[in-house]
């Protein structure tokens, strides 16, 4: 017998159809707004070999052959403030339109789908005491009506369970937003963006910084160099998606 | 796929509704469609799905259709209706409508019966209790004594269909009680608990009515006690014109628009309040849900609130559906699909009840939504055609401005067929007039006027709270636009379009706005919206032959009116019917009959004798249409109807030249009127009084006028009695007529057998109201002209009845409105027959030729 719930899906797709944000297809029961099961379940975790810092993914495993621990050129350079950082998908078609809906087109209701996107993919390894999401400036705020890090912790912390912060640390410039800029122009941009405003509620505290997407990652770094700054014995970052 | 179903299925309700009078065309209509489709589909046009869904959707409107139809029918009609007074008891079911010395509303019956032996009865009455002298709240079962009437309104060509229109609300039949005491509530202590809720509405609707009354006075009550409780009897008549003229009539009623408004406003508010919480806070609320969630949830209590404070009408109830939909939307973030969201209201709505799509403020209400859907979609998409990053924010009133005016023309435009078809007006003027009104309207009054009605609620007083500010805005927006009403040109009377017109000015428009459409298309659309707009506003009347005319005498209840329409263009009108305080015949009858035909200027208008149900509804036609002569009989009274019809005269430049024995008032041209009464020796200025004696000596005096027109002739006899009737024979003037206009409406007091028998009419018109008090026409006058061998024709049966007859052939063609309309087709031999008759009776209020 088919769920109360799926039939209420369906009814309401042939009230207000909505077709998928990834191929277009009319949805009838399908369980993820915005999306149809096909275009749902094609999205799969990033599994190939990667920076054991950054998740900067490989062109082939023979980076990792002789250390497992090799890093990539960037973090060789320029080591990130952060211990570790995972991104569990890449950023990519139907997951790319998804990501657009929640965070610029308020589409709050995909948050579920992609928390559990998140924590299907959760690696499981390091201990942490306090989850933080990346804070978005209060007039982003306002416009935007939620901060997408956060409702993303949520979601993860249903499974990890543990004391969440989303005050201590705040945006206090208002930036331009990252994506037409360069890697150089990006970390010009966010320096002393940050500001932690309790120290010592991080101090000495692992910290597991969440964000939506990892670009090249200088939004996170600055927001780990912040923390340690300010005490924090490690910072590990988990985003949802990364750009390959 | 749901677009195309919604309009498959409305087409299908629209069929099915023929499919009594027209089986075996729909019947070939709906083969045709299956054709169609299927050739579509073999072409590849249309997918096998698609084509599938729109048969199936045409098909399941006619069953619905007919389905519902024969459920509704089921219910008991009363058919008590009868000249004696029964006993009533009944539940009062609706909320109660009131207006200045009155109230209506519909009562469930209960049981019925004269003296004490009552039965059970069914059924739903309209009742009015004029005078009333205590307050009647839903769920109150009231007793009263009163005759029971059948439904019954005029009937006119291509005019408003009263008794249909209550038939359509599900009224069986009407009552009216007159004076304190004539309505006695029953059993006050046991309303069933189901009724609470409502009689608590009652009571707010109650109390702000009270606090108005004493606070305001004036325009501003009649519009304050509309646009916040949706009591719509408060308003003086001449000011609703005003607002009807400027196109801004639809801010006088609770409609979709103050309640979009209000839910506009309050989502507003709401989202920006949040957004404006600190950052903890809105932080801490965006974990549960948005600014823009938490806005449509509050949303919905002011906007049910004020829905419930409007008396829960059924089209409040259907702009609330509507607009709970696309809160769903918007909830469900699909505000982009706010099309779909209508389709899906529209087909909710007309489920509940298909017999909406024949109703005059739903099709308003729908098409101005769905302009305003298909110009915000429009501005949305050329928004992001020039703005791809939806970043920061940026100052947009520049935009909301340019949409303002798009929508603004876009409702107006939309609305054009439609306003002229039910109201024979074209309201260009709401153009200009709505862009200054419904801000004014819906950003002040009713936030102002829905505030000062809650703090009266609230606070328990009695006083309404900014009452002198209510009274000078309200006032204010009143005088702005009857000023704007005063624009000459204003008031642009039209014909009601034909419906092959309206059918093919949607088509043409859907083409010249439709950005697939390639560039000629969408200018071929343009150009033949503009000709037919052009065509509509000009209404021009048929070009006079010199050979043809035209007499009618118009369906105006109890009194009379005649339009007489000369071969050479002329035009003379002989009365104009009776003016109540609710009802003027002169404006709901008479103009939009001349409207319908074309005719702006009336070269003589005689009123016959000083009687409201004579020139009551002039002074109406005298300010609204050009006028040459105006004609009557010289004798004053003393009476508001008479003075409001000096005072329209005056205001137009007109004197009342008096008509006497002997006098030509049409010489020129084929035809003579000719006056034969009242005598040349009677003085004028004498007022004969109000006595019953007075009124005969007045129905004496009144003018008899004879048209001759070739081989035609015809008697207009106003109200003489058997005196003048005497005195017409004895002058020896000629009073043979091949059709006569029976004297006083066929009453006893103006039978003479011997005066019939000089005229010999062929046919004999009856201008006359069904069931009257005064027992017109009298059963020994019918009896006269029977015996006469005369064809009677009654205004109260047949509805209007016009005559057209050629100067160069001696038949007289008659018709009558009620020969007209199509009649169910029987299932047998003369189905054919029917049907072609029905079409034949149709194709006029189709093509209007």
């Amino acid at each position: 017998m088919p769920n109360l719930a799926a039939i209420m899906r369906q009814v309401l797709h042939a009230l207000l159809p909505v077709e998928c944000a990834g191929c277009g297809v009319a949805l009838g029961d399908d369980p993820i707004p915005f999306f149809c099961r096909r275009c749902w379940e094609g999205i799969t975790p990033l599994r190939g070999p990667a920076c054991s810092r950054c998740g900067h993914p490989f062109a082939s495993p023979v980076a990792l052959r002789y250390s497992p621990a090799h890093l990539c050129s960037a973090c060789r350079l320029r080591p990130p403030a952060y211990t570790r950082a995972w991104s569990s998908y890449a950023y990519a078609p139907p997951l790319r339109e998804a990501i657009t809906l929640f965070k610029y087109k308020g589409k709050v209701a995909l948050a579920d789908a992609l928390g559990d996107l998140m924590c299907a993919a959760w690696p499981g390894a390091p201990e942490v005491d306090l989850l933080m999401p990346v804070p978005l400036h209060p007039a982003r705020l306002r416009e935007r009506e939620f901060n997408q890090s956060l409702l993303l912790v949520d979601r993860l912390n249903r499974r990890l369970r543990l004391p969440v912060s989303c005050h201590n640390l705040v945006r206090r410039r208002q930036t331009p937003p990252q994506t037409e800029l360069t890697r150089q122009q990006r970390r010009k941009n966010l320096r002393r963006a940050f500001v932690v405003m309790r120290p010592d509620k991080v101090a000495g505290k692992r910290i597991l910084l969440v964000d939506d997407v990892f670009t090249t990652g200088t939004t996170v770094n600055e927001c780990a160099k912040t923390l340690r700054k300010a005490g924090a014995a490690d910072v590990y970052v988990c985003t949802l998606a990364r750009t390959l | 796929m749901l677009l195309p179903l919604t309009v498959a299925f409305v087409t299908g309700l629209w069929l099915g509704s023929y499919t009594p009078y027209l089986p075996i065309t729909v019947f070939l209509l709906l083969a045709l469609a299956v054709i169609t489709l299927t050739v579509l589909e073999v072409i590849g046009r249309l997918t096998a799905a698609r084509s599938l869904a729109l048969y199936g959707g045409l098909l399941a409107g006619v069953l619905y259709w007919s389905l519902f139809m024969w459920v509704a029918a089921g219910t008991p009609a009363v058919s008590q209706a009868g000249p004696s007074s029964v006993r009533i008891v009944g539940r009062v079911v609706e909320p109660v409508r009131h207006s200045p010395g009155r109230l209506v509303t519909v009562l469930a019956l209960s049981s019925l019966g004269e003296g004490n032996t009552l039965r059970p009865a069914e059924g739903r009455l309209r009742l009015t209790w004029r005078e009333p002298d205590r307050d009647v709240r839903q769920g109150d079962l009231v007793a009263l004594v009163a005759r029971l009437r059948e439904p019954s309104g005029t009937l006119n060509p291509g005019g408003f269909d009263y008794a249909a229109l209550l038939k359509r609300r599900g009224i069986d039949g009407m009552v009216s009680a007159s004076g304190p005491g004539a309505l006695s509530i029953l059993e006050a202590d046991a309303v069933p608990f189901r009724w609470w809720p409502w009689r608590i509405i009652d009571g707010w609707r109650e109390r702000i009515r009270r606090a108005a009354e004493t606070a305001l006075n004036g325009p501003a009550l009649g519009i304050f006690l509309g646009i916040i409780i949706g009591e719509s009897g408060y308003l003086d008549p001449t000011v609703r014109d005003a607002f009807m003229a400027t196109g801004t009539v639809h801010i006088l009623s609770i409609s979709g628009s103050h309640l979009g408004l209000i839910a506009f406003l309050s989502f507003f508010l709401i989202k920006s309040g949040c957004r404006r919480l600190p950052t903890v806070w809105l932080e801490g609320l965006s974990r549960h849900t948005t600014p823009t969630r938490l806005a449509v949830i509050v949303t919905v209590v002011p906007v049910t609130f004020y829905t419930l404070l409007a008396g829960a009408e059924v089209a409040t109830v259907r702009s609330l559906v509507m607009i709970l939909v696309f809160l769903i939307a918007v909830w469900l973030g699909r505000d982009r699909h706010l099309l779909l969201a209508l389709a899906g209201a529209a087909l909710l709505i007309a489920v509940h009840d298909p017999r909406v799509l024949f109703d005059i403020s739903f099709q308003l209400s729908y098409m101005s939504v769905l302009a305003i859907a298909l110009v915000l979609r429009w501005a949305s998409r050329e928004d992001r055609n020039g703005d791809p990053d939806p970043g920061l924010p940026r100052w947009r009133l520049g935009e909301w401005l340019r949409d303002y005016v798009w929508i603004t023309g876009a409702v107006t435009l939309v609305t054009v067929p439609l306003v002229a078809y039910h109201f024979n007006q074209i309201p260009w003027l709401g153009l200009a007039a709505n862009l200054i009104v419904v801000p004014l309207a819906g950003g002040i009054l009713v936030p102002l006027g829905l505030g000062s009605a809650i703090w009266l609620l609230l606070s328990g007083g009695s006083t309404l709270p900014a009452g002198p500010l209510n009274q000078a805005l309200l006032n204010m927006t009143a005088a702005v636009v009857e000023m704007l009403a005063r624009v000459p040109g204003a008031e642009w009377h039209v014909a009601s379009p034909a419906i092959a017109g309206i059918v093919i000015f949607y088509v043409l428009l859907f083409a010249a706005v439709r950005p697939s459409e390639s560039r000629r298309i969408r200018w071929t659309g343009t150009l033949g919206v503009a000709l037919l707009l052009i065509w509509w506003s000009w209404s021009p009347r048929a070009v006079p032959d010199g050979d043809t005319l035209r007499v009618t005498f118009l369906d105006v209840g109890q009194g009379d009116a005649s339009l007489l329409e000369l071969p050479d263009g002329l035009t003379v009108l002989i009365d104009g019917g009776a003016a109540y305080d609710t009802l003027d015949m002169g404006r709901a009858v008479v103009a939009p009959y001349l409207w319908d035909r074309g005719i702006r200027r009336l070269d003589h208008v005689i009123g016959t004798h000083p009687q409201l149900d004579h020139v009551g509804g002039l002074p109406w036609i005298v300010r609204s249409f050009e006028v040459g002569h105006y004609w009557g009989n010289g004798l004053p009274r003393d009476e508001v109807f008479y003075h409001r019809l000096q005072e329209a005269l005056r205001a137009r430049g007109l004197v009342e030249e008096v008509a006497r024995e002997g006098q030509t008032l049409v010489g020129s041209g084929p035809c003579r009127l000719l006056v034969l009464n009242p005598p040349v020796s009677i003085p004028t200025g004498q007022s004969p009084g109000s006595t019953k004696a007075g009124g005969s000596l007045l129905n004496n005096l009144s003018v008899v006028t004879r048209l001759d027109c070739g081989p035609q002739s015809f008697l207009f006899t106003a109200d003489v009695e058997t005196d003048a009737l005497f005195r017409l024979i004895v002058r020896g003037r000629d009073i043979r007529a091949r059709v006569l206009k029976v004297p006083h409406h066929g009453a006893r007091s103006s039978l003479d057998v011997h005066w019939i028998e000089r005229v010999h009419p062929d046919s004999a018109v009856i201008s006359v109201g069904g069931h009257n008090p005064y027992g017109h026409p009298a059963p020994a006058v019918l009896v006269a002209y029977a015996r006469g061998g005369v064809r009677v024709l009654r205004t109260d049966r047949h509805g209007a009845i016009w005559m057209t007859a050629r100067l160069s052939s001696p038949t007289i063609d008659i018709h009558a409105t009620r020969e007209e309309l199509p009649e169910p087709v029987p299932v047998g031999v003369s189905m054919l027959h029917t049907e072609r008759r029905n079409l034949a009776r149709l194709w006029t209020e189709w093509v209007g030729i």
